[in-house]
C-alpha cells in the first residue's frame, strides 16, 4: 500500500512540475540556510571546546576606573601567581602568559618573525595542546622554546627537530624541546610558539616584586565547588595588601572569566561581563528559526492550495471504498516524500556553499556527523514539515462525504483564506523586517567609514623597525628621501591602528589633584604630524633638535583644562616636557567609538614602527622593492615585513561587514521565499476565483479591471505587514545601534527604499499570476465539468 | 435487497427549507434492473447517491442488505458499500495519474486483497471488457467511451452485488452508448442487480421496472 502512495505521490510531483519546483526549493532553500546557521551557531558554541579543563580555567580581569568610566583589562602584574599559588589551595594551576609577541627566529640564513607567548611552567596544565614530540616538562628549561607544527616546518624545513638549536630576535639561542600540533582555529590562546619565563634573567627577578605594572595575562585552573566571587573578593586583597600604594588596579575590583564565556562574552561595560558575540549568535539563530517557519508555511501553504485540487481525487477514492486512515496516510506519505526530496537538495545546497561560506566567516567548520542529536534534530524536522503541511488536507478532506468532494463544493467562502492571509503577512512582516535591518547595516558601516579618522591612510606603509634599523635610522631616512619614492618618513613605538600605552602619571601646573587622568601614548619622533597628515590645531611638529617635547591631542587637552597649551611644561616619567603642539583628534583604537585623549611624546630610540607616506602617483610594487632594499642594507639580520595602514585600518570593521554580508543573504532569502508565498497563496485565490474571473470578463470587465480586482486584496495586505514591520523593525535596529558611541540616526529614507521595494516585489509576484488567468478565455473557465 | 422509509432530504437557505427528497418509499430486490427517470431538478442524483451511501439524508430509514443504514457509523458504511456496490459516475471520474491497470486496481487495494489475487482479477476484467492492449495507458490518453469502460471495469472489479449507474451513458454517442447498455443486459443476466438514472427511454428500457421523479417525490 505504500509503495502505491508512494508511487501516486511520485506521479503528481512530476506532472505538477512548476509547482513541485517551487515548494522543494523554497522548503530546502528554508532547510539550508536553517543547517548552515546552526552549523555556525555550533561552531561558535563550541570554541575552546576541545581543552580538557574548559569548565574549570578562568582568565584574570581587574576593573579599574579611568577617567570616570570604567575598564576591564586582562591586563595583570607577574608576580600574582606565585603569591596565587602561596596562598590559595583552591587554585590547582595558575599561570602567568605574556600578551601575544612577536619574536625574530633564525636559523642559518632564515629568518622569520613569529608569534610568541611568553609562558610560567603551569601553561600545559591548564590548556590542552598536543605534542608531537616532547612533553610539558620543558616549560621548566629557560633555554627551550616550543613550537608549532607549521613553524617548525617554516624555520627549520622538518619538524625533526628536537635538540637543534635557533636564534631568537638576532639575540640569543634557544634549543627546540618541543613540537606541538598546530593551534586549532577554534581556541581563543593563539601562538607559533612558546618561551618559558627565565627566573634568573634581570628582568625577570625585577619583575618578580613589581606589583604596579601589569603586563601579563593571568590564567587559574580552579577546584570544581570553589566560590567564584569570593575567590574575586580573595584575589583583589590579595593584590592590595602586597602593593605599596594606591593605583587604579588597587582601587578597582578583580573579575574571573570563564574559558566557557571567552568567545561569545567577550565585551565588557561598567565592570560587567555583558555580553559581545552571542548577541549575533542569539541573533541569527533566530534568523534561522524564522526562515525555516517561514519556508514550512509556505510548504504547507503551497500544498494545501493544491489539495483542495485534489479533492476530487480524494472523492472517487472514497466511493472506491477508502477508508479516512488511508486517506490520511496517503496525503502524509506524499508530504513527507516531498519534505525528503527538499531535504536532499538542501544538503546539497548546504555542500555547495560551504567553501564560500567557511571563507565568509574565517573559521574551520566541523560538521558534528557523530552527534546523535544533530541527526534526531534533522529527522524531526523532516517528519514535522511533512506531517503538519500534509496533515491539514488529509484531515480536512477526508472528512466530508464524497459526493460533496466531488461536486467540489467544499469550500467556504472567506474562511479558507484567512489563515493563509495571516501566514502570507507574517512571512512579509519578517521580510521586511530584514530588509530594513540589512539597509540600516549598511548605512552605519559606511557612516563609520566615511568618519573623518583625523590622518590619512592612504599610501601609508608601516614597516616593522628593529635595534639595526633605529641605529641606522638616518641614514636609512636619508637613502629613502633620496630615491624620490617618499614623502616623508616617522617612527611611532606602537602600529597607528592602536593604543598600547596608558598613564596616569603625567602632572602640570594647576592640575586637579584629585583627579588621575589616564591618557593613552606613544613614542614618536620627527615629521609626526607631517608623515601622517595629521591636523595640527596649534603648535608645530617635531623636528630635529627636540629631546624632551610632547604633543596632546585635542581630547587630551579639553580633558586637562589647559587653555594656552603649547610652551607649557609637564611632568611624566621623571622627567619635565614641554608641549610644543596639539594635534586634532585621530582615530587610532574603534572607529565607533568617541576620541579618546592621546599623548605623542618625543623619543628618538625606540624601535617600533617605521611608518612611511608614499609620494602620490609612484608605483607601489616599485616602492616597496625600494623600500625592502634599502631595509635590508641597514638591517640585514632582520626579516621585511610591511603592512599598509588602510588595510591595517579597514580590518576593524570586519565583524560588522560579516554581519552586514550574512544580513544581506538571508533577507534576499527570506523575500525569495516569501514570494513563493505570496505566489501560492495568489494562485490558490485565483484558481477558485476563476469562474468569478470568467464571468466578470463576460459582464464587461477589461483585463486591466481584472488584474487591478485580483491584486487589491494582496496589496492590502503587504501594506498591512508594512505598518507593522516598521515600528519593529525601527525598535530592534535602535538597539543595535545603541552598541556604538559614533553611530547615524535611522531616517524615514531607509523605510521609504524597503517600502517601494516591498511594493514591486509584491505587485510583480501576484501581476504574473493574475494576469494568467485575467486573459483567459472564459469560455474555456465557464464550461462545467 | 434494499428498503428505503420514508426518506427526506432538504437544504435551507436562510428562512427557506427546499426538499431535495420527499417521503421516497422504495423497495428493491435481488436481481432487479431498474431504471429512475425524470426531469432535471427532481432529485434523481441525489437518490441515487443516498443508496449508494455517498450523501446521507435527513429524515427516515435506510435498510441494505438487512442492516439499518441511518444507524451506522462512516466505517462501517465504508465497509458495506465498497464490498457489495460498485458506482458508475456519468463523468467517469477515473484517477488521471494512475494508469488503466492501476484504476480499476484500487477498490481491491482498499478491500485488501493480496498482489497475487489483485493480478488475477484485473487481467479477467481487462479480458472480458477487451481492452489489454490500454492496461498502461492514463486516462486522458482514451476516448470518453474507452474511460467509461474503465470505469464499469473499475466498479465490477470486486464483484458487486448492486451496481449503481448515474447516466452513464451521458457523454458517449450512441454506438458507444449501445456497447455499455448491451453490457448492463448481461451483467444483470449474471445476477447483478443494477439501479441506473437515466434521460434516455431508449436506456430505459433495458431495464425491469422503471421508478419516476418528480420535484424529489416519486410518481405512481
Amino acid at each position: 500500500m505504500i509503495k502505491n502512495y508512494f508511487k501516486v505521490a511520485w506521479r503528481n510531483l512530476t506532472r505538477n512540475k512548476t509547482f513541485s519546483l517551487i515548494n522543494v526549493l523554497g522548503l530546502a532553500i528554508g532547510m539550508a540556510c536553517t543547517m548552515l546557521i546552526a552549523l555556525w551557531v555550533y561552531n561558535e558554541k563550541n570554541w575552546d571546546g576541545y581543552h580538557k579543563k574548559y569548565d574549570s580555567v578562568y582568565q584574570l580581569y581587574v576593573n579599574r576606573n579611568f577617567n570616570g568610566e570604567i575598564s576591564t583589562g586582562p591586563d595583570l602584574m607577574y608576580p600574582l601567581v606565585s603569591a596565587i599559588q602561596a596562598t590559595h589551595p583552591e587554585v590547582q594551576h595558575a599561570v602567568t602568559v605574556s600578551f601575544p609577541g612577536s619574536t625574530l627566529m633564525g636559523n642559518g640564513e632564515t629568518r622569520i618573525n613569529k608569534t610568541t607567548l611568553t609562558v610560567s611552567p603551569d601553561f600545559f596544565d591548564i590548556f590542552t595542546f598536543d605534542f608531537i614530540r616532547g612533553n610539558k616538562e620543558v616549560l621548566k628549561d629557560p633555554d627551550a622554546i616550543v613550537m608549532t607544527e607549521s613553524t617548525a616546518k617554516a624555520v627549520f624545513g622538518s619538524t625533526d627537530v628536537l635538540g637543534q638549536q635557533v636564534r631568537l630576535n638576532n639575540n640569543r639561542n634557544a634549543v627546540v624541546k618541543a613540537i606541538l600540533k598546530d593551534v586549532p582555529r577554534n581556541s581563543t590562546v593563539q601562538f607559533d610558539g612558546l618561551i618559558p619565563f627565565n627566573p634568573s634573567s634581570p628582568e625577570i627577578k625585577e619583575a618578580e616584586s613589581e606589583w604596579v605594572n601589569c603586563s601579563y595575562q593571568v590564567f587559574l585552573d580552579v577546584k570544581p565547588g570553589t566560590g567564584v566571587s569570593s575567590l574575586e573578593s580573595n584575589l583583589i586583597n590579595l593584590i592590595r595588601k602586597r602593593t605599596n600604594g594606591e593605583n587604579p588596579t588597587t582601587r578597582g575590583s578583580v573579575l574571573l572569566h570563564p574559558m566557557e564565556k571567552w568567545r561569545l562574552f567577550e565585551e565588557f561595560r561598567g565592570g560587567k561581563n555583558t555580553g559581545g558575540r552571542i548577541q549575533y549568535v542569539n541573533l541569527f539563530t533566530w534568523v534561522a528559526v524564522v526562515i525555516l517557519i517561514i519556508a514550512c508555511v509556505n510548504f504547507m501553504n503551497l500544498s494545501t492550495a493544491r489539495s483542495e485540487k485534489r479533492a476530487r481525487e480524494v472523492g472517487i477514492r472514497k466511493t472506491l471504498g477508502s477508508g479516512k486512515k488511508q486517506l490520511i496516510a496517503q496525503f502524509l506519505s506524499e508530504s513527507v516524500l516531498l519534505a525528503l526530496i527538499s531535504f536532499l537538495v538542501a544538503t546539497a545546497v548546504v555542500y555547495a556553499a560551504m567553501p564560500s561560506f567557511t571563507k565568509l566567516l574565517n573559521i574551520e567548520v566541523i560538521i558534528p556527523y557523530s552527534e546523535p542529536a544533530m541527526w534526531a534534530i534533522v529527522l524531526g524536522i523532516i517528519l514535522l514539515t511533512g506531517f503538519v503541511a500534509g496533515g491539514y488536507p488529509a484531515f480536512y478532506l477526508s472528512d466530508f462525504m464524497p459526493v460533496k468532494v466531488l461536486k467540489g463544493t467544499i469550500l467556504q467562502g472567506k474562511q479558507a483564506v484567512l489563515p493563509r492571509k495571516i501566514l502570507v503577512t507574517s512571512q512579509f512582516i519578517a521580510a521586511i523586517v530584514l530588509i530594513s535591518a540589512t539597509l540600516i547595516i549598511y548605512q552605519q558601516l559606511q557612516h563609520v567609514k566615511k568618519r573623518d579618522i583625523g590622518y590619512d591612510t592612504n599610501n601609508l606603509i608601516q614597516v616593522k623597525a628593529n635595534k639595526d634599523l633605529t641605529k641606522n635610522y638616518d641614514a636609512f631616512r636619508n637613502e629613502l628621501q633620496q630615491s624620490g619614492v617618499l614623502s616623508s618618513v616617522v617612527r611611532t613605538s606602537s602600529p597607528l591602528t592602536t593604543i598600547l600605552g596608558f598613564t596616569s602619571g603625567i602632572r602640570w601646573q594647576g592640575a586637579d589633584p584629585n583627579t588621575q587622568l589616564i591618557i593613552g601614548f606613544l613614542f614618536s619622533n620627527n615629521d609626526f604630524t607631517k608623515t601622517l597628515n595629521a591636523k595640527l590645531i596649534d603648535g608645530r611638529d617635531f623636528c630635529d633638535g627636540d629631546s624632551n617635547t610632547v604633543i596632546f591631542n585635542k581630547e587630551a587637552i579639553r580633558l586637562m583644562g589647559l587653555e594656552s597649551p603649547v610652551g607649557r611644561e609637564i611632568t611624566w616619567a621623571g622627567r619635565q616636557r614641554t608641549i610644543v603642539g596639539v594635534v586634532d583628534n585621530m582615530v587610532m583604537t574603534s572607529p565607533y567609538e568617541a576620541a579618546s585623549p592621546m599623548m605623542v611624546a618625543y623619543d628618538n630610540k625606540w624601535s617600533g614602527f617605521a611608518n612611511i607616506r608614499l609620494n602620490e602617483g609612484v608605483d607601489v610594487r616599485k616602492s616597496l622593492s625600494l623600500i625592502e632594499a634599502a631595509y635590508k642594507k641597514f638591517s640585514p639580520e632582520y626579516p621585511f615585513e610591511f603592512r599598509f595602514i588602510d588595510d591595517e585600518f579597514n580590518q576593524k570593521f570586519l565583524n560588522e561587514q560579516l554581519i552586514g554580508k550574512l544580513a544581506v543573504i538571508f533577507a534576499g532569502l527570506s523575500i525569495f521565499v516569501c514570494c513563493l508565498g505570496l505566489f501560492g497563496l495568489v494562485s490558490f485565490t485565483i484558481e477558485r476565483r476563476t469562474k468569478e474571473i470568467g464571468i466578470r470578463k463576460v459582464l464587461g470587465a477589461s483585463v486591466q479591471q481584472v488584474l487591478v480586482l485580483m491584486s487589491r486584496e494582496f496589496l492590502i495586505l503587504v501594506g498591512l505587514a508594512f505598518l507593522v514591520a516598521i515600528p519593529a523593525a525601527w525598535w530592534a535596529m535602535n538597539e543595535w545601534l545603541k552598541n556604538f558611541n559614533y553611530r547615524i540616526n535611522i531616517g524615514a529614507g531607509v523605510f521609504l527604499l524597503v517600502g517601494s521595494i516591498t511594493l514591486i516585489i509584491a505587485l510583480v509576484t501576484v501581476g504574473l499570476n493574475a494576469s494568467a488567468a485575467a486573459l483567459r478565455n472564459p469560455g474555456k473557465t465557464l464550461r462545467s465539468e | 435487497m434494499l428498503d428505503l422509509k420514508g426518506i427526506y432530504k432538504w437544504v435551507n437557505a436562510g428562512n427557506n427549507r427546499t426538499f431535495l427528497l420527499k417521503d421516497i418509499n422504495l423497495t428493491i430486490n435481488e436481481g432487479e434492473f431498474v431504471s429512475i427517470m425524470g426531469p432535471s431538478g427532481s432529485g434523481k442524483s441525489t437518490l441515487l447517491n443516498i443508496i449508494g451511501m455517498l450523501d446521507d439524508f435527513n429524515e427516515g430509514e435506510y435498510y441494505f442488505l438487512h442492516e439499518s443504514v441511518h444507524k451506522l457509523k462512516e466505517k462501517q458504511r465504508s465497509d458495506l458499500y465498497k464490498r457489495y456496490i460498485g458506482f458508475v459516475f456519468q463523468a467517469y471520474h477515473l484517477i488521471d495519474e494512475l494508469t488503466v491497470y492501476e484504476n480499476i486496481e484500487t477498490p481491491l487495494i482498499y478491500q485488501g486483497v493480496k498482489s497475487a489475487e489483485r493480478k488475477a482479477l484485473v487481467a479477467d476484467i481487462l479480458d472480458r471488457f477487451q481492452i489489454v492492449g490500454k492496461k498502461d495507458l492514463f486516462p486522458t490518453q482514451l476516448s470518453g467511451g474507452q474511460q467509461q469502460l474503465v470505469g464499469i471495469a473499475r466498479a465490477l472489479i470486486g464483484k458487486p452485488k448492486l451496481l449503481l449507474a448515474d447516466e452513464p451513458t451521458g457523454n458517449l454517442n450512441s454506438a458507444q452508448g449501445e456497447v455499455i447498455m448491451q453490457l448492463f443486459n448481461e451483467l444483470n443476466k449474471e445476477g447483478v442487480t443494477i439501479i441506473q438514472v437515466t434521460h434516455s427511454e431508449k436506456n430505459a428500457a433495458y431495464g425491469s421496472r422503471i421508478i419516476n421523479l418528480l420535484d424529489g417525490m416519486v410518481q405512481k
